[in-house]
């Protein structure tokens, strides 16, 4: 049983996506070719009919397994706008919580036939356990896995990023807080280093940054001032509460005096800095309001750029998933 | 077959939509992307019309995503208001029809034109829609086996492309 | 009047490799009724009442492994003491310790007696049980050593749960030294190991799991061995997995500390980058390291310091069937085991010496038994092995219950033909 590696069991045998697990290990072709459709949806969503009919009579089900209302009802926008039937399913409430395993929930939810599912849950590698022991034809879109991968999230910052800078190759980017536990930053360092970016930084003490952090080509600083010099794209990262209670960190005082992007510490980076933040914001935590609603903060565009981009990676799944089908059934028929 | 130069085409294209052109006020020219796109942008400047061109890319309305899948160079569609207005829809080689419908639903979820004028620079046949241009630079006869393909941005050139097997 | 042995059998032609006494060559093996009464000649008056031929094959001593998972009594849906052994027999193991964290654990002489009941009556394989060394494995409460021993657990063992503190340790050890009975511990810091499910390394940053670095185990293991110096008691040191813990470990021999160690055989074979695609099959304790931690590990064997053991823990099929942190550990290796030993040897990692050595000569000292060796007067316990044969591992070859073997589909040469435990062929492919 060896289990393939989820950047392979994505695409399908022509090399288009079927499934979105995880950013690493797609090529930049691929991740430009997200970008551009997803630039393409933002137009459609300034138009007064905002839905295109590319995915009418199919269903798509929302399976959060960790609660989110934010990402969820971005998710459920996104294929309502693909002229999709979506169904919500609150596992965190139902079976699951009676002791009912993954497997069991997955075979219950086959039955109903559906064409996609938009997966998040707290282990690592979920998504991708789904994509290989789903029927075939059913897209796995990720929505978040553990500590692993927050692919969406991590494409609509590249989006920005695009659409702010108009490119990767000779930008400076620094990720500041919580690498260790974070899924988001995860998923845009591959998504940054795929797409050209030769400088990706993170920021932040020691126990937040994992020990391997030059396996992935990332280059690590404890000092903000030294980490933001040159950086044109400053990313901060929500500090969670428990963090303080597991010996990772002393206090959210200490934390922000450190490493809290306040108008002062902005000023290290590059005057044309933007600032980004995958969300939601802890004010006065790691960031303070005035940079966060700042001239140069890009946090709402990056809100309202998540619906296309949500859009465009569905679209793309269920069509490669759809020319994956439509091919075998011609190798069948020969 | 010899292949008409599209220059030519154009010239006799503008000279048919200058009648369309007069008669109305609030006219909005709108190329298909990619050839349709092209051709579109001379027209617009050979005919001097005030409102900015629309660009459409079909992609999302296409009929063949069940068994295709999404195209994968999906381009930017930018249309000014649409709303009461005329549009020339211009597109390059017209054949089953299916471009344009699929650009035809994607233009009503924008607004409700007044009118719709639809011009080809080729019209080559074996429709399975019954869609019809009102202006065409030329009616040829291409077999199922190949396309015409325009080539462009600059000295468009028109070339025959046989299907594999 | 003579006493006729009860039993005879003849094996012969073989190849006998026995590194225990310096045995490497062609000869004819005589056993009668549970031990070896000859080698080379037949002695006078010999009846075989069975004979084997094994022209062109190999026999060794019947292999021992030092710990296995049964299953029984309490896990039904994941094993049982007939399937498993059978699965040990079919890998030509003679003599196999059982892990103590079965349901109820094995604290009482009663459920040790049970055991070995059983394993007699599946008649596959010789088991000899390891007691808890805490009250129900729970870490806090000495168990009941002595009546343990004389049950028959060969030693006792607290496997890789956590003890409540060092003086807990310190105690447990004292007792056990005062009746010589020893001690066998899998050393691991929780709090170090912080919930991880795989090394801590670019892997396991990659794949956003939690890892266990080394120091989970070296520091706990420290802790272990100034304790074993203290006390003087017997240690055992069961599998072990990192390069680190393997040097502290041949220090501590270096000066005089009676401290032995095995590793498992996933651990020589496996690494961390195997748990890459989240193949939950990778998913073991203790977890597979890096691969210079494995390349320590393979020569610690080739000179000779430490001994294999399977690690067998058979899964039921859902176990496996979740993303790789919420599935449960272990692999089903006790039928395959030797195949696998015998692609070290191929692939050149091991020499067929110190791997023998390793699953006979080395356990047999371990457990200050006279087993794993071929000697006049010595056991009849064998295996026969047809070193050119190949076979492909399939579902239907197993014997194990347990639905988590990583090496389904693949083929390896090398096949057990015969196992003989105690003069009586327990096993034939």
């Amino acid at each position: 049983m060896q289990a393939m590696d989820p950047s392979q069991i994505q695409l399908n045998q022509e090399g288009r996506l079927k499934h979105f697990l995880t950013t690493e290990g797609l090529s930049k072709e691929i991740l430009t070719e997200i970008i551009d459709t997803a630039n393409s949806f933002i137009s459609t969503q300034e138009r007064s009919v905002k839905t295109v009919p590319l995915l009418r009579g199919k269903t798509v089900v929302n399976l959060f397994f960790e609660n989110s209302t934010r990402t969820r009802s971005t998710f459920e926008l996104a294929a309502k706008r693909l002229s999709a039937n979506i169904l919500n399913l609150d596992i965190a409430r139902s079976a699951t919580s009676k002791g009912e395993t993954l497997m069991d929930t997955l075979w219950n939810l086959e039955s109903m036939y559906s064409d996609m599912f938009v997966v998040r849950h707290a282990d690592s590698g979920a998504a991708h356990f789904i994509a290989e022991h789903i029927t075939p034809n059913v897209a796995v879109i990720n929505a978040g896995d553990g500590r692993h991968a927050h692919p969406t999230q991590a494409m609509l910052d590249m989006l920005t990023i695009y659409r702010e800078k108009g490119g990767f190759e000779n930008i400076s980017v620094a990720i500041v807080g919580d690498i260790l536990h974070s899924r988001v930053a995860r998923s845009q360092v591959y998504a940054l280093k795929t797409l050209g970016c030769n400088d990706v930084r993170v920021i932040g003490p020691n126990t937040l940054i994992p020990k391997d952090n030059e396996s992935v080509g990332v280059r690590a600083f404890n000092n903000m001032k030294q980490g933001l010099k040159g950086v044109n794209v400053v990313i901060m990262l929500r500090l969670q509460k428990e963090r303080m209670q597991n010996a990772l960190l002393p206090s959210e005082s200490e934390y922000y005096r450190l490493y809290g992007l306040t108008t002062e510490s902005l000023a290290y980076a590059e005057p044309d800095a933007i600032v980004m933040h995958p969300g939601p914001i802890n004010r006065g935590v790691e960031i303070e309001s005035a940079v966060a609603d700042g001239p140069q903060s890009v946090i709402l565009k990056q809100v309202s750029n998540g619906i296309p981009m949500r859009m465009a990676v569905m679209a793309m799944a269920m069509g490669g998933q759809n020319q994956e089908q439509t091919l075998s059934e011609q190798e069948e028929a020969k | 077959m010899a292949l008409p130069q599209p220059k030519q085409l154009i010239e006799k294209m503008a000279k048919d939509l200058a009648s369309y052109v007069q008669d109305e006020n609030d006219i909005v020219m709108v190329g298909i992307h990619t050839g349709g796109a092209w051709i579109a942008k001379q027209l617009h400047e050979n005919l001097n019309i005030k409102s900015e061109l629309g660009l459409l890319d079909i992609s999302f309305y296409r009929d063949d995503f069940s068994q295709n899948g999404l195209h994968p160079s999906v381009k930017d569609s930018q249309l000014p208001d649409i709303e009461n207005k005329t549009i020339i829809l211009v597109d390059d080689v017209i054949m089953s029809g299916r471009t344009i419908r699929a650009a035809m639903n994607e233009l009503f979820d924008y607004g409700r034109p007044e009118k719709i004028i639809l011009a080809c620079l080729l019209d080559v046949g074996h429709r399975e829609l019954p869609i019809q241009a009102d202006v065409v630079g030329e009616k040829l006869d291409c077999p199922l086996t190949q396309r015409i393909k325009l080539s462009g941005p600059e000295d468009l050139t028109l070339s025959i492309v046989t299907l594999e097997k | 009047m003579q006493v006729q042995p009860q039993h005879t059998l003849h094996i012969k032609n073989g190849h006998v490799i026995d590194p225990a006494n310096n045995l490497d060559g062609i000869m004819d093996v005589f056993i009668e009724n549970d031990a070896i009464v000859a080698l080379g000649e037949s002695p006078v008056g010999f009846q075989a009442e069975c004979t084997i031929d094994a022209t062109g094959k190999t026999i060794f001593p019947g292999f021992i492994d030092l710990s296995s998972f049964l299953a029984e009594p309490g896990f039904s849906q994941r094993g049982s003491i007939a399937h498993e052994t059978h699965a040990a027999a079919q890998s030509g193991f003679t003599t196999l310790c059982c892990t103590p964290n079965t349901k109820p654990v094995i604290d009482s002489a009663a459920v040790a007696a049970l055991i070995q009941e059983k394993a007699q009556k599946a008649g596959y394989c010789r088991v000899l049980p390891l007691g808890a060394l805490t009250a129900n494995l729970e870490g806090e409460q000495l168990s009941n050593m002595s009546s343990l021993k004389e049950a028959g657990c060969v030693a006792l063992s607290q496997t890789e749960l956590p003890f409540k503190d060092g003086h807990v340790i310190k105690q447990c050890y004292h007792y056990a030294a005062g009746f010589n009975i020893s001690a066998w511990v899998t050393p691991i810091d929780p709090a170090l190991a912080h919930g991880g499910c795989m090394h801590e390394g670019p892997a396991s940053t990659q794949m956003g799991l939690a890892g266990v670095p080394v120091s989970a185990e070296t520091s706990a293991l420290a802790q272990h061995l100034i304790l074993c110096e203290e006390t003087g008691v017997k240690l055992h040191v069961s599998r072990i997995s990192s390069a680190r813990a393997l040097q502290m470990i041949l220090d501590a021999q270096q000066q005089g500390l009676p401290v032995t160690a095995d590793v498992a055989i996933g651990n020589l074979v496996f690494t961390d980058e195997d748990c890459r695609g989240y193949n939950s099959l990778m998913h073991v304790s203790p977890v597979y390291r890096s691969e210079s931690d494995r390349q320590a590990l393979l020569s610690a064997v080739n000179d000779g310091h430490i001994a294999i053991c399977s690690n067998h823990v058979p899964q039921g099929h859902a176990a496996k069937m979740a993303p790789f942190a919420a599935s449960e550990t272990g692999i089903a290796s006790l039928d395959n085991f030797t195949q696998v030993l015998l692609s070290l040897v191929e692939k050149g990692e091991l020499t067929l010496q110190s791997a023998v050595k390793a699953v006979t000569q080395l356990p047999a000292s371990i457990l200050k038994k006279k087993l794993g060796s071929i000697a006049i007067e010595g056991k009849a316990d064998l295996c026969i092995i047809d070193l050119n044969q190949s076979a492909t591992v399939t579902v239907d070859t197993l014997q194990s219950k347990g639905a988590n073997n990583p090496w389904v589909g693949q083929t390896f040469k090398g096949k057990v033909t015969h196992t003989i435990n105690a003069g009586h062929i327990v096993y034939q492919a």
